[in-house]
This record gives C-alpha cells, sequence and structure tokens, in this order.
C-alpha cells in the first residue's frame, strides 16, 4: 500500500439512513449481523497482527495445521479447528479424487473408523433417524433453530483408497433414506434437552459417520453433501457444551441465591443442565467403547 | 435476582439503568461545560470504578478459537453458525435472549472482566433496558472481544463506526461526550491521548461532543495512523532482517 500524507475526507456515500429520525439504535445488531465474511480467502490482504498468527482458528482460511496424529484422540487441535477448513477444501477438491497423505480427512476418517459402532447397518441408523426426527417436531421454530448436529467430515472418499475398503465392504444405500435421516437429524446441541430423546440422538451422531462411510465415492447426492458440509464438528460441540455447562452451573448458583430454589426459572435451568450433563456422559461412553 | 440487574423483575432492572445513565450524563455534562473534558471523563470513570485494565479471553475457550476476518472485522458464516450453536446453548429459557444473570456469568467466564465493566458491556449492549440482550448484540459483543483481543480496535471501530458510534452514543443524542469513550476504554482501547486529539482536532462543532460525522472523520484518521505503524513495523522488521544478515 502506498504511503500517503494524512488528509481529510469525505464521507464515503450518502449519509446512513437511520440518521437523526430515526432510533440510533434500530439498525444496531442486525446491520453487524448482516454481515459476515463470507469467502476467507479475502483476508489475505489485510495487515497482519501479532496475536492472532500463533492459534488455532476455526475456519481462519490458514492452512491447515499439523493435526494431532492419534485419531481417536478428542483434541481440539485436530477437530474444531480442523472440521471447518477440511470441509471447505474437500468440497473444493472433490472432483479431484485424489488426496494429499497430510489431508485432514484423512484424520476424521481414521478418527471414525476407531469406533466399534462402525459394524452398525443402514436400517439401523434409518430407525434412530426416525426417532430424532419426532422430537424434532415438537419444537418452537426460530432462526437459529437450523440443523447443526455434529460434523462428520467427508471422508468417504478415501475408502476406494486404502485397505479400509477389504474391512468395510461398502454397501449400496438407498438415497432417500439417507437423505430423510440428514434432513431430519437433531437441530442444534440444546433443543431436545428437555424432552428425553438424548439417546437418540447420541445414537444418530455416531451413525451419521457411520453412513457417510458406507457411500460409495461415486454416490454422494449434492444435498447430501452439503448437509454435511454444514455440520459442526463434534469435538467443537463437545467443548461449547462443557463450556456452557460451567457457565451455566454458576449461574444457577446464583439462580438459586437470589430468587430460590423453587422458583420454576431455578427448576427449568437446574433441568436443562441436567440434560446436558446425561447428553455428554452418554457421549462420553459411547466414545469410550 | 441479580448479579447485574434482574431479569424477571424488569422494573428494578430499568431502575438500575437509568440512575447509571444518570450519573453519566450529569457528570458528561459537567465535563462538557468544564475546561478538562478529557480530565473529566476520566473522572467519571474512577467514579465508576473501571480502570483500565487490558481485557484478555480465556485462553482455550470457545471465543478463543473464533476468527476474526481482520480486513472486515467480521466472523465467517462457519464461524457465526458455530456462535448460534454457543448462544442457542446459553439460551436456557428459550428466549432467544440471555438475561443479565447468565450475560454475567458467560463474560466472566470467558474474559478478565470485572463485575462492573460486564455492567457497563451489558448496559451498553442492552440499550432498551428489557435486561436480556438477544444474538444481534451478543454478535456484536463478540466481534469487539476478538477484536481487542487481536489488536484490531482501529480497524474495528473504522469498519463497523456506525454500530459503534450508536453503543458509544448512551442517551440516544447522536452525540458522544469524552466520558462515554472513556468509560468503554477497556473495549475499544482508545488512550488518553487519543481522547485529547480526538476532541480537539475533530470536535468541529465546538460542543465538546463528537456527532456521527466528526466520530467517522476520526475513525479514518485513526486507520490511517495505523496503517503508518504497521507500514513503519514492517520496514523496521525489514531494515533488522537485513542488519542480521549482514552480520552473519
Amino acid at each position: 500500500m502506498e504511503e500517503k500524507p494524512f488528509k481529510v475526507r469525505t464521507l464515503p456515500g450518502p449519509p446512513h439512513p437511520v440518521s437523526t429520525q430515526t432510533h440510533p439504535r434500530s439498525s444496531l445488531g442486525s446491520w453487524l449481523c448482516s454481515h459476515s465474511v463470507p469467502a476467507q480467502g479475502s483476508s489475505q490482504q489485510s495487515p497482519s497482527s501479532p496475536a492472532t498468527e500463533s492459534r488455532p482458528r476455526l475456519g481462519s482460511g490458514s492452512p491447515p495445521p499439523a493435526c494431532s496424529s492419534s485419531p481417536s484422540q478428542f483434541s481440539l487441535a485436530s477437530s474444531d479447528v480442523c472440521g471447518p477448513q477440511a470441509s471447505a477444501k474437500s468440497s473444493g477438491r472433490r472432483g479431484s479424487g485424489a488426496s494429499s497423505p497430510q489431508d485432514i480427512r484423512n484424520l476424521w476418517t481414521t478418527s471414525t473408523l476407531s469406533q466399534p459402532k462402525l459394524s452398525v447397518q443402514l436400517p439401523t441408523v434409518c430407525e434412530d433417524s426416525e426417532l430424532e426426527g419426532n422430537s424434532l417436531g415438537s419444537k418452537d421454530g426460530g432462526w437459529y433453530h437450523q440443523k447443526a448436529g455434529h460434523d462428520s467430515d467427508g471422508g468417504w472418499e478415501e475408502l476406494d483408497d486404502g485397505g479400509d475398503k477389504d474391512d468395510f465392504k461398502p454397501e449400496e444405500p438407498d438415497e432417500h433414506p439417507l437423505m430423510e435421516l440428514e434432513m431430519h437429524r437433531g437441530s442444534s446441541p440444546g433443543s431436545t434437552l428437555e424432552d428425553g430423546d438424548d439417546d437418540s440422538r447420541i445414537d444418530s451422531e455416531i451413525s451419521s459417520s457411520v453412513s457417510s462411510l458406507n457411500i460409495p465415492k461415486y454416490t454422494p447426492h449434492r444435498a447430501y453433501w452439503v448437509e454435511q458440509q454444514n455440520r459442526l464438528p463434534l469435538p467443537l460441540t463437545v467443548l461449547m457444551e462443557n463450556e456452557a455447562l460451567e457457565i451455566l452451573t454458576k449461574a444457577l448458583r446464583s439462580y438459586r441465591s437470589e430468587i430460590g430454589r423453587d422458583h420454576f426459572l431455578t427448576n427449568q435451568l437446574q433441568r436443562y443442565i441436567e440434560g446436558l450433563k446425561r447428553r455428554r456422559n452418554k457421549r462420553m461412553n459411547v466414545a469410550g467403547l | 435476582m441479580d448479579v447485574l440487574g434482574v431479569p424477571i423483575a424488569v422494573q428494578r432492572n430499568q431502575g438500575h439503568l437509568c440512575s447509571t445513565r444518570r450519573k453519566v450524563r450529569s457528570l458528561a455534562q459537567h465535563s462538557a461545560k468544564g475546561s478538562g473534558g478529557v480530565a473529566a471523563a476520566i473522572q467519571v470513570a474512577r467514579a465508576l470504578g473501571i480502570k483500565g485494565t487490558i481485557m484478555k479471553l480465556k485462553e482455550g475457550s470457545f471465543l478463543w478459537y473464533l476468527y476474526l476476518d481482520k480486513l472486515y472485522c467480521l466472523l465467517s458464516v462457519r464461524n457465526v453458525k458455530a456462535l448460534v450453536e454457543y448462544f442457542y446453548l446459553l439460551d436456557v429459557h428459550r428466549k432467544k435472549t440471555l438475561n443479565d444473570v447468565l450475560f454475567y456469568h458467560f463474560l466472566h467466564h470467558v474474559t478478565n472482566l470485572k463485575r462492573n465493566q460486564i455492567t457497563i458491556v451489558f448496559n451498553m449492549l442492552d440499550w432498551n433496558a428489557v435486561g436480556e440482550i438477544g444474538f444481534d448484540q451478543f454478535y456484536m459483543l463478540v466481534c469487539i472481544l476478538l477484536a481487542r483481543e487481536n489488536h484490531l480496535e482501529e480497524q474495528f471501530i473504522f469498519r463497523h463506526s456506525r454500530p459503534v458510534f450508536e453503543l458509544l452514543d448512551l442517551d440516544g443524542e447522536l452525540k458522544i461526550g469524552p466520558a462515554n469513550f472513556h468509560m468503554y476504554n477497556f473495549l475499544f482501547n482508545i488512550k488518553k491521548q487519543q481522547l485529547r486529539e480526538l476532541y480537539h482536532d475533530f470536535d468541529i462543532t465546538g460542543d465538546r461532543l463528537l456527532n456521527y460525522k466528526e466520530f467517522k472523520l476520526f475513525t479514518i484518521f485513526s486507520m490511517d495512523k495505523y496503517q503508518e505503524r504497521q507500514k513503519a513495523e514492517r520496514e523496521g522488521g525489514r531494515l533488522c532482517s537485513k542488519r542480521c544478515h549482514i552480520k552473519l
């Protein structure tokens, strides 16, 4: 960038529509909220900042960091950072069919392969999804009641490459049940906490990874692929839940001391925390198997 | 109930907010009338118990892993999606908002901000004094925290001058006094010297208050200075590396 002496410039563009007549805060949140960076590549020209260089970021657009080599480890560095980047990359390379040895998707695949429930058959998966679909129907609609689930990012492309093929013998799944599964899968992490169907949710989290493994390379449905890309990585969700649990536990103490143990808000918060704990324990049990 | 105000009894909360705002306003008016506006602003900040602590995000927390685009000072869509999920987890009462208690514990958990600072942030975001903040405000706050953490305050203020102006304009008078600036120093890192320059150079109307246009000029000026500083640092680094190379 060329160096220019400072000179006062005129304000760019016309005055803001929310100027003197309307309420000054009327556009505050939605204005910023309606803006998000569409693509990460555009940030390359920006001036460097000292604090942001060293740590991993979620979908930062920088080259993927060297991830943990232990596949079964639930390390944050290998997951919530790599997940989005992997998905961004994999969507770009989809047609190539070749993956580098350091491709992050390999890590996810091996991590998923290490789970013992891989032998689950497709009908089981579909049953789980039906269960969950029922629970979803009870939720109230909202702008953030969108699908989130947990990332079982890409990974089936590697099936044809190595020896995994012999171990898993991918079946020819019917696309429509899979699509239904993906469309009906849980919305956000906390959505079913008080509905009591955590079990089906956890099962489908695992089985969704399985289902992605069962799909041969040549049959990824476009909508299914997009759905896979839109999921949050599972360890990121774990991190979020753990942090939320800590925060909410402290909040519960405040509730109890200020408004009393029997207040309906206290009870609501307590039930919510118990639901979160149950789900976390269930997930840990599944991961430990 | 309250850690900060009252989510249940909104009236009490409103009273609390009004009294805080009245206090700030009266002190700000006093400072505007007096000769030393900036000094009075600092006095206001002291009166409210605000010291110039450096806000830090807790390492390893969820926000710590989010990436704020350096150019646009915004999160990517993927990051926003993750943030929505996080907000939804914290929204215990399913009202698409966080009340002051939840907000306090959230901010206390992820930052090193003190109680009074958290109160100030909450009051700043909850402009309508309903005792709750929605996702829009939450997103704004997260962007501010990440900008502060990544030393991108000037860039952030420049890019989002209108929302920042509206946040700083506590009374909705479309003008900002030095007290307001100093009160949010821990968020936007506007130093004393900068504040003096700001009111000396950009208060064109001379009323010791900045309107949006004056504020915008300030952001442009700050941005230019920031870029010059960046360039000087880069050149300094290049010179240093050259010297090292010659020595070797």
